[in-house]
């Protein structure tokens, strides 16, 4: 059989003419019965078997193929009474308010004027062969402005009481949804049945339905009104029989034999001379069967439901949505060799390490080919089976047949008989390269390729650095693996996807791998001045990592031998590292400048040595660029990356465990002393605030430029609420000691702020709704506990009350009020962004860089001459720069500074 | 032979400004020096009489002496007199001098040094 190559140029969508549905149809299904008394499918069913094989072994009386090679065929089933197909009600509507009811031409003045006394036009009006004159001239090019220009004659069209050409009078056309039609005469209004829609329809020549935004020679208008109804291949509605032996039918079929039910009533109304009024009922319920045929989610109708009430999955439902066949069966597609599980945290995995459950390990498999140098090892795996890990599941023979290890007796004689050249399936071991997943998968690093580490369990485990590129936490999540089968996608997955190449990520050249929480509080503690290590104290902690090494003389000798943290740090840097910056703790009062500080806030490393200054946040934090730990990845590579976060971070957090780190209630309890001087400023902030009302009320208060006095006072007591928070919190700062567990985590930047140290032990502050004091609920005031009219803080929603102290049940309301708000937002924004990605991916996606640099189109338009117009790729660049000469400097002469 | 050797007095110890610091102002004529310490290494009172060394090489010390190592990495000139610090992997030797002592030529930039505070009696 010989190939010739195919191009599509384009597609050509239409809609099926009644001689067309007959034409591709292999015969007329008439019989409501489905099978004869002996279970056989009845001929003129809508399981006729020339509709197309679906049982093994059967050959297909049209095209005389077996089952999986015929591809099925259409019937037809003549409708006795036409009916609207009601995916076209649109345009259906549209085209008969724009056309002549008596004529069928297109309300639209003809160049030569029209003959009839009624018609009114202005001069300046479009008119007919203009309006085709410029639709030839622009459908091909433009075809978005052919779309408005047909839009504009459809709507001038509509407007035309009498018709220009044949003077007839016209009447306003109604719809009732989803697909009655009505036409408001002297009479009333009068129903135009299908019929005569169709009559209409028919009237109209090829020229104006061009203008209507038909193509005649694919869409004549009248086809919009089914004459004819094509009755889809069985391939598509496969009838299942279940267990009891009994047959199931499809939804569409079951929709068919009713479609052919009600016709075949209808008919015999008609040819009874049933009462009209019967007749049209009959007419009806066909109507309403082939729509829900169609689509059984039409607004205004009720979905067509099978036996159990379950609504029937037609034709539209089968296509649209999430689990349609584009985005549920097309765009993406269950897999296999795939894994599901809940995801938990080990930091005592590498990184690029996954931890994949035994009992996922004996179901995933890696075909692996027999060659003389793992063949011992693939025969042990071929004896243990499927059962015991490390085994195998399939053994694939040199001739293409696959044996299932499940189903073999003396599995020692097959793994004998092993010889290079076959593969065997064999289960997931330590070191297999699989790729894992979180959804939502927002950017490339939602996927990334991880070594197997097979554990016991039954949750996938995984390093604690690698939650922010997924944005995993472990409250619940799961997380999908992948098993790449051959040996080009797993070389692919282990040097481009491999976790470690994905440190810096490629939004703005970070590390979106790094330090967060523990870590940052382990490193901080570790590298503080005041921190010294007895010798076997700095073996504890270096006892986590790799290292191999002198741990040389301890920093301080006498009068007791000492390491000090910044000494253990050291041992892990390269010794040409060069580092001069401020630490996260570099602030307020404790902020430094230059290396001459007082509170180990700058942060100075020279030839590789930690001389001064604390990891933190700034340091070695995720999403920090240009920190240490950006140069130092940047500098030294993936590999050191990754060596440092599987050692260095370990240590941090080994550290953190040996000191011990935890919070308590006196972290964030106050002083009495604090208590009173706090009462003192809330006492001092509420004069002034009834200062403003006062002001307000004798009209003396000055408004603000562009707002109104009300909003005036509103923003006047907002500030002064703020400064009392805030004043409020400084009091709590000064009372609280700055080296507690709780304000370690908050300057370090390990975990909150200075902000809910504040509400945890002075005071939650003003809660709002939408930027504003809370003021709605019943009338004049929030709550019935306060005077109406009542624009105190209290009555407003300001908590005066810590987290510490616990706040009183009207307290309590409005922080649930003002949290409310976050969650609310939250939710819309994830939706709403997530939909708009959605778009902004589908639009995007097959834009591609070129081995050139520059960005094309799969058509090879040029959407930017060199990418991103400085040819620069993020994830390599100096965050976002070409190269960073002050970095360069520091790097090679810094240690003279 | 040490690079600097100086006889001092221990003028003051006050709390640094880190929890568990303590800063040990040290006089020693010519120049003034401030010693970061802690609770473990601290053995200084006001008043004491202390040798005040600074060397390449390896000192002798007992354990009733302060003795650690580390490098000299600064050094700027602040109105009329140089701040040097040497920083013991942490630990902080701040060293004020008229002439500096990297600009005067007794020690380099990253020098690797040994600091010694010993009582003298």
């Amino acid at each position: 059989m010989s190939e010739t190559e195919k191009i599509i140029k384009g597609i050509q969508f239409g809609l099926l003419s009644p001689d067309e549905i007959r034409k591709m149809s292999v015969g007329a299904i008439k019989s409501p019965d489905v099978y004869d008394e002996d279970g056989t499918p009845i001929e003129g069913s809508v399981l006729d078997p020339r509709l197309g094989v679906i049982e093994p072994g059967q050959k297909c009386p049209v095209c005389g193929n077996p089952m999986g090679v015929c591809p099925g065929h259409f019937g037809h089933i003549e409708l006795v009474r036409p009916v609207i197909h009601v995916g076209f009600v649109k345009e259906i509507y549209d085209t008969l308010k724009a056309t002549c009811r008596n004529c069928g031409r297109l309300k639209l003045r003809p160049e030569k004027g029209s003959t009839c006394e009624e018609f009114k036009s202005e001069e300046e009006e479009l008119t007919l062969e203009k309006a085709y004159r410029i639709l030839k001239a622009i459908k091909k090019r433009y075809p978005l402005a052919a779309k408005r220009l047909i839009d504009h004659v459809k709507k001038t069209a509509a407007k035309q009481e009498v018709c220009p050409h044949c003077c007839a009078k016209q009447y306003k056309i109604k719809i009732e949804k989803p697909y009655t039609f009505y036409e408001e005469r002297k009479e009333g209004l009068v129903k135009l049945l299908p019929t005569e829609i169709r009559e209409r329809l028919e009237k109209i020549p090829n020229e104006d339905a061009e203008l209507l935004g038909f193509d005649p020679q694919y869409s004549r208008p009248e086809w919009a009104v089914l004459t004819v109804l094509p009755v889809p291949p069985i391939t598509i509605r496969p009838s299942i029989t279940i267990e009891s032996g009994m047959r199931a039918e499809d939804d569409l079929t079951h929709k068919l034999v009713d479609i052919i039910r009600i016709n075949n009533r209808l008919e015999e109304s008609i040819r009874s001379g049933a009462p009209q009024l019967i007749v049209e009922d009959l007419w009806d319920l066909l109507q309403y069967h082939v729509a829900t045929y169609f689509d059984n989610e039409i607004p205004g109708i009720p979905p067509a439901k099978h036996r159990s009430g379950r609504p029937l999955r037609t034709l539209a439902q089968r296509l649209k949505g999430k689990e349609g066949r584009f985005r549920g069966n097309l765009s993406g597609k269950r897999v296999d060799f795939s894994a599901r599980t809940v995801v938990s945290p080990d930091p005592n995995l590498s990184i690029n390490e996954v931890g994949v459950p035994i009992y996922v390990a004996k179901i995933l498999t890696v075909p692996e080919r027999v060659t003389k140098f793992n063949i011992e090892r693939l025969r042990q795996a071929v004896i243990n089976g499927p059962d015991k890990w490390p085994g195998a599941n399939y053994v694939i023979r040199p001739d293409g047949r696959r044996i299932d290890l499940r189903y073999v007796k003396d599995r020692k004689e097959l793994a004998a008989s092993l010889t290079p050249g076959y593969i065997v399936e064999r289960h997931l071991v330590d070191g297999d390269i699989v790729l894992f997943n979180r959804q939502p998968s927002l950017h490339r690093i939602s996927m990334m390729a991880h070594k197997v580490k097979v554990l016991p369990g039954k949750t996938f485990r995984l390093n604690l650095l690698v939650c922010p590129p997924y944005n995993a936490d472990f409250d619940g999540d799961e997380m999908n693996l992948h098993v790449p089968q051959s040996e080009e996608a797993i070389a692919e997955a282990r040097e481009l996807m491999l976790v470690e190449k994905n440190i810096l990520t490629p939004r703005y050249g970070g590390p979106i791998i790094g330090a967060g929480q523990d870590f940052i509080s382990g490193a901080y503690l570790l590298t503080v001045k005041t921190t010294l290590l007895t010798k076997e104290e700095a073996y504890t902690i270096l006892g986590v990592s790799d290292y191999i090494g002198d741990l040389g003389e301890p920093a301080i000798l006498a009068p007791n031998e000492y390491y000090t943290g910044k000494q253990i740090v050291s041992l892990f840097l390269p010794k040409d590292f060069n580092f001069h910056g401020t630490a996260k703790i570099s602030s307020g009062p404790r902020a430094c400048k230059t290396e001459d500080c007082p509170h180990d806030s700058y942060i100075v490393i020279k030839k590789g040595i930690l001389l001064e200054g604390v990891f933190d946040k700034n340091a070695i934090g995720n999403q920090q660029p240009e920190s240490i730990l950006h140069w130092l990845i940047r500098e030294y590579g993936d590999e050191y990356g990754r060596y440092l976060m599987d050692n260095l971070f370990k240590v941090f957090i080994r550290y953190a465990e040996m000191r011990g780190f935890t919070m308590t209630l006196d972290d964030i309890t106050i002083s009495e002393d604090a208590k009173s001087k706090t009462k003192e400023l809330i006492k001092q902030h509420e004069e002034v605030v009834n200062d403003y009302m006062v002001k307000y009320n004798e009209g003396k208060l000055e408004p603000i430029p562009g707002r109104t006095l009300e909003e005036s006072l509103e923003n006047y007591i907002l500030d002064t609420l703020d400064k009392l928070r805030n004043s409020a919190g400084e009091i709590a700062a000064q009372d609280l000691d700055p080296f507690n567990n709780v304000y370690v985590m908050a300057r370090t930047g390990a975990r909150g702020s200075v902000l809910n140290i504040t509400q945890m032990a002075a005071m939650l502050g003003q809660q709002t709704v939408r930027g504003e004091r809370i003021s709605r609920g019943y009338l004049n005031r929030v709550l019935p506990h306060f005077k109406v009219n009542d624009k105190s803080p209290e009555a407003r929603g300001f908590v005066y009350s810590s987290f510490r102290s616990g706040l009183n049940p009207i307290e309590m309301f409005f922080h649930a009020a003002g949290g409310r708000e976050g969650l609310v937002d939250t939710a819309v924004k994830t939706s709403q962004s997530g939909y708009m990605q959605r778009r902004l991916i589908n639009a995007l996606s097959d834009i591609r860089v070129e081995y050139n640099g520059m960005v094309r189109t799969t058509y090879g338009d040029v959407i930017q001459v060199i990418y991103g117009d400085d040819g620069v790729d993020p994830m390599r660049s100096a965050h976002g720069k070409t190269f960073d000469v002050n970095r360069i400097i520091e790097r090679v002469v810094g240690w003279k500074r | 032979m040490p690079e600097i050797e100086k006889e001092c007095k221990v003028i003051s110890k006050v709390p640094g400004s880190l929890k568990g610091l303590k800063l040990l102002n040290l006089d020693c004529g010519d120049i003034t020096a401030t010693v970061d310490l802690v609770q473990e290494i601290d053995i200084f009172d006001e008043g004491n009489e202390v040798t005040f060394v600074v060397s390449r090489d390896k000192p002798n010390y007992t354990p009733n002496d302060f003795c650690a190592h580390g490098y000299l990495f600064y050094e700027k000139k602040s109105d009329d007199a140089f701040v040097s610090l040497i920083s013991l992997y942490g630990l902080l030797v701040k060293i004020v001098s008229n002439s500096g002592i990297i600009s005067s030529g007794i020690l380099n930039m990253m020098d690797h040094v040994y600091v010694c505070i010993k009582k003298l009696n």
